[in-house]
């Protein structure tokens, strides 16, 4: 497959998605990894260590209790993580890359709404459902720890899917990538 | 060993640890929840081990290029 254009003009937002779309694919995939190994460190550390559940904080949430424990910081995270979906977006010019991608989006949004009611209940002091702490609408059945893992997994794996589209299209997409993610089109890539 | 492959089994790697997580956090979450915690618990926990495996069959299953 030969490149498409990429182009060296236009919006902040049409570089992002053409000749900066790998290099913010990588950037973004950093963050999300690194968020990740937090997760599985802290399960790792109540499912397999036998640590208390308040007591397990990750990696860095040992160093900085207030990453895990911050209403802020987590909300924060939902809304790069939005930000990064809805953003890079466009760059997903394939059917199939486009679709898991788009779902993607689409459960995030949802679960950026549940950081929001907890920002919400942490920034007022008024806790929702009766309840004595910050609690969002899933929390309602689903405890928290297995709850993050759930929803990180879910966002997570349809942004793998996508990735793969969008490194391997298939030989049938109609629609020729803008950027330099897909591997059989680096070669005719200009330098940023 | 081509890219492709490369990158589908940096993927199946990231997947087996998702099941192998969600396998140790059903059975833990099973011992130490209350029934209706540790039900919804492992409800959450298949759903996420499932999608992990779609897109394992997904990745895996495109031979076509």
């Amino acid at each position: 497959m030969a490149h498409a254009a990429v182009g060296t003009s236009g919006s902040f937002l049409e570089r992002l998605n053409s000749d900066w779309h790998e290099f913010a694919m990588r950037t973004f995939m950093v963050i999300v990894l690194g968020h990740w190994m937090e997760h599985f460190l802290q399960t790792f550390q109540i499912y397999v260590l036998g640590w208390p559940v308040p007591a397990a904080k990750g990696m860095l949430g040992m160093v900085f209790p207030s990453l895990v424990t911050s209403e802020v910081m987590h909300y924060g995270y939902a809304l790069v993580m939005l930000v990064f979906l809805f953003a890079l977006r466009p760059g997903f010019t394939g059917k199939l890359e486009r679709r898991w991608w788009t779902l993607a989006l689409a459960i995030q949004f949802f679960h950026h709404i549940e950081h929001a009611l907890l920002q919400y209940q942490a920034a007022t002091g008024h806790f929702f459902f009766g309840r004595p702490v910050p609690t969002s609408i899933a929390q309602l059945w689903v405890p928290r720890v297995e709850l993050h893992l759930f929803y990180n997994t879910i966002v997570f794996v349809p942004m793998i899917v996508a990735m793969y589209y969008h490194m391997f299209p298939p030989a049938d997409e109609p629609v020729r990538p803008q950027c330099s993610c897909a591997f059989d089109t680096r070669s005719a890539v200009s330098p940023i | 060993m081509t890219a492709r492959t490369a990158i589908r089994l940096a993927m199946t790697a990231f997947t087996a640890v998702v099941l192998a997580l969600t396998a140790v956090g059903i059975k833990w979450t099973h011992e130490h929840q209350p029934p209706a915690g540790a039900i919804a618990s492992a409800t959450v926990l298949t759903i996420s081990s499932t999608f992990a495996v779609v897109a394992l069959v997904v990745i895996w299953r495109r031979t076509d290029k």
